[in-house]
């Protein structure tokens, strides 16, 4: 029997793996033997160094290619330069995303449309651009980072992100039909509370203090971390989760659950 | 493939479809079976699936009965005195409309469908508490439900209700025995050809499309059906230390279909 987990021989591109879930992603991948090709925002100051020497000590080739996923042009580049490098793009994992909370009588058009630009449209954008790719290659699987924020639950002074969020859900959902004909399955996973430098920041997040406290206040009494997330990608990448469309696999560690 | 090396897993249900193809995915992965069914010939049939060396220990039981669950759990001890991995996966589709639904209709689609998980998960589950915790994690509880248990199938109503019960219990029981380090989740697949049902066997050794087969195609947008290996890569995944996290989730494994 093969390993179903393996993404030995694939091609991933990875947007926001420069810190947290994305980074964690790329590890992982290239533990399990993916090549990778790595969106890096230069002016979220995250180092990409760690993840590349990490990728590359497990023995992955790994293209690192600055992007906005707000820019059109940036996005293509990225999916273009795993086609000229790697010759195909198996799997892209829409991963970058912003939250700044702003209550809605702060919040400035510009503010709405910013993430949802980053955090709906930057989606919209990868999968759009992988698809010539895919669809040729008859296969392939597009996988976004969505949240429970949305449709699950409510985050107060997020409104921003939880439209954006739901709608990463209602844009697999319809994916999944297009494209499932095609080969291509497409998945999003909805993390709940995850340790990372968006949720450890105590301006627009929880902060230190509030993300430890989530371990003593949801079933699974630890906090979550980038890696369970990771693990999820790398199954709904791999053989084992080549029938599993349209699916968002929620890792809260059960928090949800208890509202 | 050491996923599952040195753990111990039951697997109901396990003497054809579904239940085969996990016990011969977690046998790959490392793991040791309890290969649980209410056939007569599980032994002979799990010996002739996995060949005579697998590790791999046959038992003939009714897990719609405490008793049963409980010769379960005493091969799976007999092991290495912990079990680390329970798959629902015993039960059988069938059901009708309400008008038509007898009383011993309704009890046995209940009784196998649903009653089977509770009982089998309070036995194990009895036993995993008091396991010492590995990677964070005493034990796992992996229920069978259905894409049925979601949408509403026509004329299956016994079954359907089974399932939809199935992922309540498994929400109850991951919110309830967390703090136990007991991680449960559920799996809904689509439509899956095991060859066991009517028309799947000629589906799959002549393609020949009956009409069930026909509107199953109709609402799954991923150009195959499922097989039976789909559903046990899900089940790996929720049996090994890379899902530590994800509790009380229910797992769609159908092509779309529930997204369609």
């Amino acid at each position: 029997m093969s390993d179903v987990f393996s993404l030995k021989g694939q091609v991933a591109v990875i947007t926001g793996a420069g810190s947290g879930i994305g980074a964690a992603t790329a590890r992982r991948f290239a533990q399990a033997g993916a090549s990778l090709v790595l969106a890096d925002h230069a002016v979220d100051g995250h180092d990409m160094s760690a993840v590349v020497a990490d990728a590359t000590a497990a023995g992955a080739a790994v293209e690192v290619v600055g992007v906005d996923v707000r820019s059109e042009a940036d996005v293509e580049r990225l999916v273009a330069t795993a086609v000229d490098r790697f010759g195909r793009v198996d799997v892209v994992v829409a991963n970058a995303a912003i939250a700044r909370i702003a209550p809605l009588a702060e919040m400035t058009e510009a503010d709405f449309n910013d993430t949802i630009d980053v955090d709906l449209t930057g989606v919209w954008r990868l999968f759009r651009a992988a698809l010539p790719a895919m669809r040729a290659a008859g296969s392939g699987r597009m996988l976004a980072t969505t949240s429970t924020v949305g449709v699950i639950e409510a985050w107060d002074a997020h409104a921003h992100y939880a439209a954006a969020k739901a709608g990463i859900t209602g844009m697999v959902r319809a994916l999944a039909a297009e494209l499932g004909p095609s080969g291509i399955t497409v998945n999003a996973i909805a993390p709940g509370i995850i340790e990372t430098p968006q949720t450890l920041d105590p301006v627009n997040s929880l902060g230190p203090d509030g993300v430890a406290d989530t371990a003593s206040g949801q079933p699974v009494r630890r906090v979550g971390r980038a890696d369970d997330i990771a693990a999820g990608f790398q199954y709904l990448a791999s053989e084992a989760g080549g029938f599993v469309t349209g699916h968002v696999l929620v890792i809260d560690g059960g928090r949800t659950l208890v509202r | 493939m050491t996923r599952l090396r040195g753990r111990t897993a039951v697997v109901t249900g396990a003497a054809a479809g579904l239940g085969a193809a996990i016990t011969a995915r977690f046998l790959a992965e490392g793991a040791h079976v309890v290969a649980c069914d209410i056939r007569d010939d599980i032994a002979s049939r799990v010996a002739d699936l996995h060949g005579p060396d697998a590790s791999v220990t046959a038992v003939r039981c009714d897990v719609t009965r405490t008793e049963g669950a409980e010769s379960a759990l005493e091969a799976a001890l007999a092991i290495h005195g912990r079990v680390d991995v329970l798959v629902n996966n015993a039960g059988r589709f069938g059901g009708s409309t309400l008008l038509d639904t007898t009383d011993e209709e309704w009890d046995f689609h209940l009784a196998l469908n649903l009653t089977s998980q509770f009982v089998m998960c309070r036995t194990f589950v009895g036993a995993m508490v008091d396991q010492d915790e590995i990677t964070g994690v005493r034990g796992r509880v992996v229920n069978m439900a259905s894409q049925l248990g979601i949408t509403a199938p026509p004329a299956a109503l016994g079954y359907a209700v089974a399932k939809a019960g199935v992922i309540q219990l498994t929400r109850q029981l991951a919110v309830d025995y967390a703090r136990w380090g007991i991680v449960v989740n559920a799996i809904a697949p689509g439509r899956i050809i095991t060859g066991d049902h009517p028309g799947e066997r000629a589906y799959l050794d002549e393609g020949t499309v009956d009409a069930a087969t026909e509107f199953s195609l109709s609402r799954t947008p991923f150009p195959r059906l499922g097989r039976p290996e789909d559903v046990a890569g899900a089940a790996l995944y929720l049996a090994s230390d890379d899902s530590t996290f994800v509790s009380g989730s229910v797992l769609s494994v159908d092509g779309g279909w529930t997204a369609y």
